[in-house]
């Protein structure tokens, strides 16, 4: 009808196809739960997990030296764990700035 | 590569090669002078036996005059102006030239600079400031505030030398032109929309993807995409441009435009969306090679690859000889010269033609074009960077088509944003859940042993 060539009703297809794929994640993410998991890109992706970082993890996290990730490793044993990432401030090294610079790395769960 | 046959291409890199002189060697402007004397008096002597030698002298004099103009501060220029050490408070009226972007203070913006006022006189005067002010300013509004100036010590490549810190609020002297302030406010809208139903971290990477705003990437997932070398799917490029340009062309067919009034009309709408993005190096390149495709079709002239990239070579140094020494622009160029130079030797040489399966073919062929934009800019990477990362062919080979969906249907998301709100959720929940299988495969690819080595500090 439109005289489209092979390659634009392709395109065409495509589209249709993202609607379609589209749709059906849509309504799985709001069914279940669990599959906002899967299929959704959750706030601490790619963060590193404060309680559960060794050493080497710590050191590999811009901002964060030899020295800090031992006073960290430190002081989570002393504590048990970390509550909340405002607790790093108590760490001596870390000020204001620089933890909000380790809050867009670390997160706590 | 004969100059014959590629003459734009070759201009592209003599001048840069005058650039790089000019700025070794700090050539003076006689000096350039002599050497465009000397093109003139070779052609009159030799003709055709030496015009290749004369233009190549002619291109490479043009470079270094360029970057000699460019270092020469004019008497009107700010920086001559102005008194930096340290400065009284002056008011500024300028016009805002660069996309803000946030920055840890506020709003980071580039003016250019057009009148200087302190106490009772005003002068007029050219050159650009760098700004942070607390509110977003409207990119090409004109605007006048109180500030103490400063000369920056480690300022970008192609940045401005001087900041204006504001010490009073910024007032808008005149919006920004009608076309202008539409494409804003449209931006703005459908961000807005889209952001309803993405996830923060997913925003903030099809907000880089799609429109090349970089501040709301997250740092890991950044960190991330360098050790595996796939970070250049965070920037706008010659795809997006494409995207754009041929999306529109096909909307246009159906509407059984004739074929020159498409090609004409899609020239403003890629310039716009160049625009949009913050005509980065990248995307700066992209548009100048469509446009020169896009006027060779309607011409019905057969454009050729190599000659519009050194149409857009030659066009970016010399309206900024600086960005010769701008990571973004080495990397543009060299991933593009590389796969142009290297796909056709290379798909010769594995006999990929002969392969009759047309899966494993196209596969095999992404992953020739994925090798020779490794090489192409493994050495600048490991130069800047100091990482070296074998893993690279072998993450583009799966994350590039995925990257390509996800910008389809990203671009399908923003139109229907803007268009039909109600297909907005269905577009944007794909494309998230393309993002996610796409960060995992990287997180993946990461995992690989030897994926990836840091050379340390030089």
């Amino acid at each position: 009808m439109f005289d489209l060539t092979p390659q634009e009703r392709r395109a065409l297809l495509f589209f249709s196809g993202i609607l379609i794929a589209g749709s059906l994640v849509n309504v799985c993410v709001r069914l279940h739960q669990r599959a906002r998991v899967f299929l959704c890109v959750q706030d601490d992706f790619g963060k590193t997990d404060l309680n559960l970082a060794g050493y080497r993890e710590l050191v590999g996290i811009s901002g964060l030296g030899d020295k800090l990730a031992i006073r960290i490793l430190e002081y989570r044993s002393s504590k048990g764990r970390f509550e909340s990432l405002e607790e790093l401030k108590n760490i001596r090294g870390i000020n204001g700035p620089r933890l909000q610079k380790l809050k867009k790395l670390l997160f706590v769960r | 590569m004969s100059p014959g046959r590629y003459p734009f291409l070759w201009a592209a890199l003599f001048c840069g090669c005058g650039i790089a002189f000019g700025r070794c060697a700090a050539v003076p402007v006689r000096l350039g002078l002599f050497l465009i004397f000397l093109f003139y008096a070779a052609c009159l002597i030799f003709r055709r036996r030496l015009f290749f030698l004369a233009a190549a002298l002619f291109f490479f004099s043009l470079g270094s005059l360029r970057w000699a103009c460019v270092r020469i501060v004019s008497a009107g220029d700010i920086a001559r102006t102005a008194n930096l050490n340290p400065g009284p408070v002056v008011a500024l009226i300028g016009k805002v030239i660069s996309e803000p972007r946030e920055s840890g203070k506020g709003f980071l913006f580039i003016l250019g600079v057009e009148k200087l006022e302190s106490g009772f006189w005003s002068k007029e005067c050219s050159g650009r400031v760098a700004v942070v002010s607390s509110f977003r300013q409207e990119p090409g509004a004109r605007i006048r505030f109180y500030c103490r100036l400063k000369k920056l010590k480690n300022r970008q490549t192609s940045g401005p030398e001087i900041a204006a810190i504001p010490s009073s609020a910024i007032s808008v002297v005149s919006p920004a032109p009608p076309v202008l302030h539409w494409a804003n406010s449209l931006k703005k809208r459908v961000l807005t929309l889209l952001s309803a139903y993405l996830s923060v971290q997913a925003k903030g990477l099809l907000d880089a993807m799609l429109l090349g705003r970089q501040e709301g990437v997250p740092r890991p997932v950044y960190d991330a995409m360098i050790r595996t070398g796939t970070v250049h799917i965070l920037v706008v490029s010659g795809f997006n441009v494409g995207i754009v340009s041929t999306s529109l062309l096909v909307v246009l067919k159906v509407l059984r435009l004739p074929l020159r009034l498409r090609m004409a009309a899609s020239l403003p709408v890629v310039a716009l969306y160049c625009f949009l993005s913050g005509a980065s190096t990248p995307v700066l390149r992209a548009t100048i090679v469509a446009s020169v495709f896009l006027c060779g079709y309607a011409l019905t002239r057969e454009p050729d690859i190599n000659n519009a990239t050194g149409v857009a070579g030659m066009l970016i140094l010399c309206l900024s000889p600086e960005q010769l020494f701008d990571i973004g622009f080495q990397l543009s160029f060299a991933s593009v010269l590389a796969i142009v130079w290297l796909y056709h030797p290379l798909r010769k040489l594995c006999r990929l033609q002969s392969l009759r399966q047309a899966f494993l073919r196209v596969l095999l062929e992404s992953g020739v074009v994925s090798f020779c934009a490794w090489c192409g800019t493994a050495g600048l990477i490991a130069f800047y960077f100091r990482f070296f990362s074998p893993v690279t062919v072998l993450a583009n080979l799966f994350i590039v088509p995925l990257a390509s969906l996800l910008t389809l249907t990203g671009f399908c998301a923003l139109l229907a944003a803007w268009l039909c709100p109600a297909l907005c959720p269905a577009f944007a929940s794909c494309a998230e859940a393309m993002l996610k299988i796409l960060l995992s495969v990287n997180t993946l690819m990461l995992r690989i042993p030897a994926a990836s080595f840091n050379l340390g500090r030089p």
